[in-house]
């Protein structure tokens, strides 16, 4: 890191730590609901070891909603000191039109599996649409199945997608064309063409499965705090 | 690039098949070689990205070791479950890294990861030996 110093201006690590904070004295989520997702949480990191915070302020101390998010990653340390495989989750419910705020931080070691474009995604369609309804406990939840989906490599993004696979596939689809322009026209066979099979091919990604690398830590309550997470394995790489 | 081309010849990937082979025969442990062509900061890091991805903490015993190759980057990384971490010497992965980087400096690729696979069974063999009625829990494969 190169400096802490503006770290300071976000909030201290709850004590006890918890990933459900409600730091915004809005009432944000009624009692139940709000231990209900702190349940939720704790689940998800028994699971698979990735810390997702949920954050809940009022005031961003003039700081963009993404600087916050990832200062409080940092300071807080939410994720495994290892594996960096933390996620904040920060809004900020109140003020007018424009001055409400959503951002999810994905930590370095999980960059791979949920790039900015899914996190973007889940922000724009799977959380504002209870975000405008003010239904923020569906919101969050709704947040947390699509980042458990995205951990794990099975979350569409749907941003663009017709147009993504054009991009992405346009040579492969001019040859098709050509192909299909070629057997069309009957070049190379005297009328009785018999049809033949394309299999489609195989585009999904491959799954990230979020780590249990942890090993055999299920201790009931609590989730162990912040930056406990422990990786058993060892290793050693280099260039040539 | 529309189709990507596997780094290894059909003779080179037998070679590493039946060393993995060899290594894993009186062992409980899971050997595998990932090849990889993306840009990568560290070797390590995405070692460790991948071994999840290819579920290999999976294992009963946790002793799963992969080995990470990146020919395009000159980058080379071994990665062992805590299982196997736990038994290794001490210097054990840097033994198997500096035997792959100076075999791979002198372009013996093959060579060189057919020696880190079988001092890795070594160690796989004389902490997991195998017992009766133990089955393959991965596949003993090559991944691009």
């Amino acid at each position: 890191m190169i400096s802490f110093s503006v770290l300071s201006q976000v909030p201290e690590k709850p004590n006890p730590p918890k990933l459900f904070n409600d730091l915004s004295g809005t009432n944000f989520l009624d009692a139940s609901s709000a231990s209900q997702i702190e349940q939720r949480l704790e689940d998800f990191y028994h699971q698979t070891s990735n810390q997702i915070c949920v954050v809940i302020v009022d005031d961003l101390k003039g700081m963009d909603a993404s600087q916050f998010a990832f200062d409080i990653g940092n300071k807080w340390a939410v994720g495994s000191e290892k594996f960096n495989n933390g996620i904040v989750i920060l809004i900020k419910p109140t003020g007018g039109q424009g001055e409400r705020d959503l951002f999810i931080a994905v930590g370095y070691g999980l960059e791979g599996a949920i790039p900015d474009l899914a996190t973007k995604s889940i922000r724009e369609n799977e959380m504002m649409p209870y975000l405008k309804n003010g239904d923020y406990y569906s919101a969050i939840v709704a947040a947390i199945d699509a980042l458990e989906k995205a951990s794990k490599g099975e979350y569409d993004v749907k941003v663009d997608r017709a147009k993504n696979f054009f991009e992405k596939y346009k040579v492969l689809l001019a040859i098709l064309f050509v192909i299909l322009i070629w057997i069309i026209s009957g070049r190379g066979n005297n009328g009785n063409y018999s049809g033949r099979g394309y299999s489609g091919g195989m585009f999904r990604g491959g799954s990230y499965g979020g780590g249990s690398f942890s090993g055999g830590r299920s201790s009931g309550g609590g989730f162990g705090g912040f930056g406990g997470g422990s990786f058993g394995g060892g290793g050693s790489g280099g260039k040539w | 690039m529309l189709f990507k081309r596997k780094p290894l010849s059909k003779p080179d990937e037998e070679r590493l098949i039946s060393a993995i082979q060899i290594a894993e025969k009186q062992t409980s442990g899971e050997i595998r070689v990932h090849f990889d062509t993306d840009k990568v900061d560290s070797a390590l890091d995405r070692a460790k990205l991948i071994f999840t991805k290819l579920k290999m903490h999976e294992t009963e015993l946790r002793n799963g070791i992969l080995f990470y190759v990146n020919l395009q980057q000159k980058q080379f990384a071994v990665w062992g479950d805590e299982g196997i971490n736990k038994n290794v010497p001490e210097n054990f992965w840097d033994n198997v890294k500096d035997t792959a980087i100076s075999n791979f400096k002198e372009g013996k690729t093959i060579d060189g990861l057919e020696k880190c696979i079988l001092m890795s069974g070594e160690q796989l063999k004389k902490y997991f030996p195998l017992a009766e009625g133990d089955k393959n829990e991965l596949k003993n494969d090559i991944s691009y």
